[in-house]
């Protein structure tokens, strides 16, 4: 873990290591697909923005024909295998994609303002105390957002924008840019 | 002479003294002053000069509106031309420098203008300076813009911070005067999100300014209790200092919050707001009348004098006179009064008026001429006195009257400008004399419905008890139409209701003045527009209001006409003797007031100003010396120069390295798009010009993809990993591009096709290790056999090189033998180190992304966006070998039929020989043929393994002028030779590569 905001940032940023990940490409929303996925990994597949989690799991909404695997372990390779067994019959893209991303962790209560200054989402609409799962835009780059709690946020962003990012992030959480309220 | 008071002024520290410099002087100001403020307190009226005249202008205005005082305020990389006074806080050592004069504002050469003047009326550049013709573009234009125009653009660069922030709210209000505030508390409890913004750095807008003695402590007790209800609603977020400066589609809007005094954190935030509905209560500006002379410093709007005093403890001057056609500025005179000056009179335009206002002014002693107006202002610099004349005569002068303040009032309008931002319509109020909101036609939101309403004196309702009145009401109704319930009951009015006299809707006094009057008087302060320019623009035929602000400039200016709209509109009706209504008015258009370019570009400058995207291989080639080149969003190695090596030097080591020995090149920016699915190997085949179906499993082929119009749009190596899942390299600008119009045909066009695709262009980097050592330095590295009988020529296999996954291709790009090792992106850099450090018997160095050009184009291998710009066929690059004849369809086989692109005069690739073989032509130099162009170089080099020059090129019949030399303009006057020759350079057999 590397820390990426300056002294006395309004939200602590760090540069994690890569989250092991799987993209699955396949009919989500089919129940034999769903039940394969739930066989296989154990978790249900996730609504629209959001995420299911089971033990080290998390399974991740990105579209309708697309979810994210991150595991906390490192058993991706076997995981792998394991879902590219039971949906051998199934019409589906399981591709590893581990070092495709860079991910930073965002903490402190007003996390969601940092990204606020990037991401062109109403967050106001979610319930950011459950587990939130949103791809968007950072400025010019492209970004998913993994709400754990309202003051933990991780994102990631294409590894070859990690720098980018870092100084986005960096510049972005200093102390005295806070987005403020008056009254 | 102005001047500030020994006591007042809400918003000044009179314990803090600022120091600042105006034009080289230093003044003192205090704190909560605007520079506005702290200039009036020095007694500078003279503020400015004019655009076209350059006469003396002063402070007009309190806030937005002014029209003449525009500063530069600031030094270096804080400069910035342009600002109002009235909108800059007061800082410590603030520079501040007034605009467009010569040498200086107190004597300014330039305003021999005033006395030509006759010669610049509206339009006047469209009728002279015609001839001699040469004389426009080198004499009179340069003159014409050194001598009009604004402040000079800053020559350093910006210093401040500037953020974006997104924000989205079910209600947005502009505006937190009486009717925002009203309307903000209206919601609590609707469990909508509700957004106030207020431009001011307070509450109120002119509730408390603007009370009489009696009003002020009811109001100041009104507001402070609506400001308490509004901190106890939990859905009501509040911006002060915040301008709403657009508004646009389905409600979005850009607002500018200005921070001062923190000097590390952003100074100015854009915030880009989305609202489902906008409730604008942006209030109103005060008209002027326009007079004779009427620009004169010392001359000011009415409600402008009261703020001076009431806000900054600041007065115009101390014989003070107000001309008005309303009961509004008696206010004025009675707060004048109020602080012991001199109001020698009040001319009013009115017959007569009998409010408690106008008595209350008469008891204090203060002169009411009615149906009287000014016919002169005397004094250049400033006001020295007025002339009065009759409203209905032609300016005779009947008295004068000594003073050196004028404030000025035709009425409040509404400030109806956002309204129109996004198409809402304006209708006009033919007894006010103004524009109001249309309620009827507002903009549209997302769903098709209206999404603003109007509230307030924006809406043409003015009095505090009218707008207690108005506000929950509409808000009740927007509720209603939102189908949400108001929690709230109706308060009981806390004002009371006012009498006021009627106005009288007049524009320019007096009534029959004539030319030689008119001539005098000033419509548009900011753009130097008079009467007569209006009038002129109408008998010359532009009788639109568009064409005539067009023509005249009315409105134009950076204030966009706040104070002269409606008085121009009403100058064009009278002269063309037709209705307002008829007339119509000009559209207003964001930003509502000037916002500097810096909070448009945000955090996005300097080192954010773009991401840049690295390779995992760029950290080592930053610490070996690579110079680098932008290609597509990457940067990529373009060279690894030695100590003491020029670039060319570089550039010949590192391509006789890799024909000789062994070369490694970072390739990892090159794009791949995982194709998966049944129907796979048939989408691909529509995709691609040549068939990617015949393709074997572990094997590779080559593929060129066209746009429906049959051009290039780009090529790369497929690999087919199983059965029905393929690997398509793109180039590397291209991979995002490829990735989308994968996606495009299979969303649109091929939606029954079972196929997934998936970018996986970061997920693997690349290396390419290439040359004729390659396979000996491959064989350091423990695991998989790449013996040729085991890894033939255009064949991939996996598995593991020192323990580390790879998928290796045996392609190439250069024409050696070649293998391009993919690798997960996070042990690149470490297999990048091994392979660099296990081959220094084999004389392995990196090479950048020129040598491996001039590798490519030594093979006539051509490069996507060099050999092709988006017009050129695969017939046109002579590989007519990858557009298939067999396959049934594919995107392009339409128009790579047609005759116009099989035209014989097309241009097409061939390679170049210089006569001179030193001699490299510059690159996209012209091919001339009797001094017509017939084509141009797309790539041409200094190729170290023919150690003579060698280019490609489009040349009109190329592959039928082969052998034939022509001739390349290489400057204006040299031309070189060069033979036409085949594309391949180097090893046409393709021996090299396949061995």
């Amino acid at each position: 873990m590397y820390k990426v905001s300056d002294e006395g940032a309004f939200v602590e940023v760090s540069l994690v290591s890569p989250i092991p990940a799987i993209s699955l490409k396949l009919d989500h929303q089919n129940l034999k697909v769903k039940n394969k996925i739930k066989k296989v990994l154990g978790i249900g597949v996730p609504s629209v923005q959001s995420i299911t989690k089971y033990r080290h799991l998390r399974l991740c909404w990105i579209s309708n024909d697309e979810l994210l695997l991150l595991s906390e372990g490192k058993e991706v390779d076997v995981i792998l295998k394991k879902i590219s067994k039971e949906l051998v019959s199934t019409h589906s893209l399981v591709e590893e994609v581990t070092d495709l991303r860079a991910w930073f962790l965002l903490e402190g209560e007003k996390a969601i303002d940092l990204l606020r200054k990037g991401v062109p989402i109403d967050f106001s609409k979610f319930d950011l105390s459950s587990k939130s799962f949103f791809r968007s835009r950072l400025g010019e780059m492209q970004v998913n957002i993994l709400v754990e709690s309202k003051r933990r946020i991780i994102i990631s962003v294409l590894r070859s924008v990690e720098e980018y990012a870092c100084q986005w992030l960096k510049q972005c959480s200093k102390q005295g840019s806070e987005i403020n309220f008056d009254l | 002479m102005s001047a500030r008071l020994p006591s007042g002024g809400s918003r000044i520290n009179r314990r803090k003294k600022i120091d600042f410099q105006f034009n080289g002087r230093r003044l003192k100001g205090l704190e909560g002053d605007t520079v506005a403020s702290a200039l009036l307190a020095n007694d500078e009226l003279l503020v400015g000069r004019s655009f076209k005249y350059h006469r003396p202008r002063g402070i007009y205005g309190s806030g937005e509106d002014e029209p003449n005082a525009l500063m530069g305020i600031g030094e270096e990389g804080n400069f910035e031309p342009n600002v109002r006074a009235t909108d800059i806080q007061l800082r410590e050592n603030l520079v501040v420098k007034s605009q467009n004069h010569w040498p200086s504002l107190s004597m300014d050469f330039l305003s021999i203008n005033n006395l030509l003047s006759r010669f610049f009326s509206a339009g006047f550049y469209y009728k002279t300076f015609i001839r001699p013709r040469f004389a426009w573009k080198y004499i009179f234009e340069p003159i014409i813009r050194r001598s009009a125009g604004l402040g000079n653009a800053p020559t350093q660069e910006d210093v401040e911070k500037y953020e974006h922030v997104h924000f989205e709210t079910d209600i947005l209000v502009v505006g937190a005067g009486i009717a925002g505030i009203t309307a903000a508390k209206s919601f609590q409890d609707t469990g909508l999100s509700v957004l106030l913004c207020e431009k001011d750095s307070e509450f109120g807008g002119r509730l408390v300014s603007d009370s009489d003695e009696l009003e002020r402590e009811i109001n100041h007790q009104v507001l402070k209790k609506n400001l308490e209800t509004l901190k106890s609603c939990e859905n009501v977020s509040v911006k002060l200092n915040t301008c709403v400066t657009g508004v646009f589609d389905h409600g979005y809007v850009l607002a500018i919050e200005e921070k001062s005094g923190e000097t590390n954190s952003p100074q100015k935030i854009l915030w880009k707001i989305r609202a489902k509905k906008i409730v604008l209560c942006s209030g109103a500006f005060e008209r002027p009348i326009v007079f004779p002379d009427n620009d004169i410093p010392g001359i000011m709007l009415a409600s402008a004098v009261r703020d001076y005093i009431e806000f900054y403890g600041v007065l115009i001057g101390d014989r003070v006179v107000l001309t008005t056609n309303n009961d509004d500025a008696y206010k004025t005179a009675l707060k004048l009064k109020e602080n012991g000056i001199n109001v020698p009179a009040i001319l009013d335009a009115r017959k007569s008026a009998s409010s408690n206002l106008v008595k209350k002014v008469k008891e204090e002693g203060i002169k009411v001429l009615f149906g009287k107006c000014i016919g002169r202002v005397e004094g250049k610099k400033r006001v020295e006195s007025i002339g009065v004349c009759a409203v209905n005569g032609q300016g005779s002068i009947e008295d004068t009257i000594q003073c050196n303040g004028v404030a000025v009032s035709g009425g409040w309008v509404p400030n109806a400008n956002l309204w129109s931002h996004c198409g809402g319509k304006l209708e006009w109020d033919k007894k006010n004399g103004f524009y109001k909101p249309d309620h009827n036609k507002s903009s549209i939101g997302h769903d098709g419905e209206p999404n603003m309403i109007a509230l307030g004196s924006c809406s043409g309702v003015f009095t505090n008890f009218e707008i207690q009145d108005q506000v929950p009401r509409k808000i009740n109704q927007l509720l209603m139409g939102m189908k949400i319930k108001s929690k709230r009951s109706f308060e009981k009015n806390p004002f009371r209701k006012e009498q006021f006299s009627a106005d009288i809707p007049v524009f320019i006094l007096p009534h029959g003045a004539g030319k030689d009057i008119e001539k005098r008087m000033f419509v548009d302060f900011q753009n130097d527009v008079k009467v007569t320019d209006i009038n002129l623009a109408a008998l010359e035929g532009y009788e639109s209001i568009e064409h005539a602000k067009r023509y005249t400039t009315l409105g134009m200016a950076t204030d966009q006409g706040k104070t002269s709209n409606i008085n121009g509109i009403n100058i064009l009706s009278k002269y063309l003797g037709r209705p307002v209504e008829e007339i119509g008015h000009t559209t207003f258009r964001p930003p509502y007031k000037p916002i500097p370019l810096g909070v448009i570009a945000g955090q996005y400058s300097n080192k954010l100003f773009k991401p840049t995207r690295k390779t995992p291989i760029d950290a080592w080639s930053e610490t070996n010396n690579a110079k680098w080149e932008p290609v597509g969003d990457w940067r990529r190695a373009y060279a690894y120069p030695q100590e003491n090596e020029t670039i060319s030097q570089t550039l010949t080591r590192e391509v006789l390295n890799v024909r000789n020995n062994v070369g490694l090149l970072d390739s990892s920016t090159l794009g791949k798009v995982l194709v998966k699915g049944p129907d796979a190997a048939k989408f691909l085949d529509l995709i691609y010009t040549n068939k990617m179906s015949t393709l074997p499993v572990g094997k590779c082929r080559y593929g060129l993809m066209c746009t429906e119009a049959g051009f290039v749009f780009d090529d790369g190596v497929v690999a087919r990993l199983t059965d029905d899942t393929f690997l398509c390299h793109t180039t590397s600008g291209g991979s995002d591009r490829v990735y989308a119009w994968f996606e495009e045909w299979l969303q649109t066009e091929w939606f029954d096709f079972e196929v997934y695709v998936s970018n996986l262009t970061e997920q693997y980097s690349q290396i390419n290790v290439v040359g004729p050592n390659s396979r000996k330095l491959l064989k350091r590295l423990k695991g998989i056999s790449l013996l040729d009988s085991k890894l033939p020529f255009m064949h991939f296999a996996e598995g593991f090189l020192d323990r580390i996954w790879v998928r290796v291709y045996r392609i190439s790009f250069s024409g050696e033998l070649s293998y391009e090792l993919a690798v997960k992106s996070n042990d690149a850099a470490v297999l990048w180190e091994k392979l660099i450090n296990l081959g220094n018997d084999f004389k392995v160095e990196p090479y950048g992304t020129e040598a491996l050009h001039i590798l490519r184009a030594e093979k006539g291998f051509i490069v996507v966006g060099d050999e092709t710009d988006g017009t050129v066929t695969p017939q046109d690059l002579g590989m007519n070998w990858i557009v298939s004849k067999k396959k049934e369809d594919f995107i392009g086989k339409k128009a790579l039929n047609l005759p116009f692109l099989n035209k014989k005069n097309r241009k097409q690739l061939v390679g170049i020989l210089t006569l001179d073989e030193k001699f490299v032509l510059p690159d996209g130099c012209h091919a001339v043929e009797d001094g017509r162009p017939i084509g141009h170089v797309t790539s041409t080099y200094f190729s170290p393994t023919l150690s003579r020059s060698i280019a490609l090129g489009l040349i009109e019949e190329g592959h039928s002028r082969i052998g034939s030399t022509i001739e390349f303009s290489v400057s204006k006057t040299e031309s070189a030779f060069g033979k036409l020759v085949d594309p391949v350079f180097y090893d046409k057999e393709g021996k090299k590569q396949d061995v």
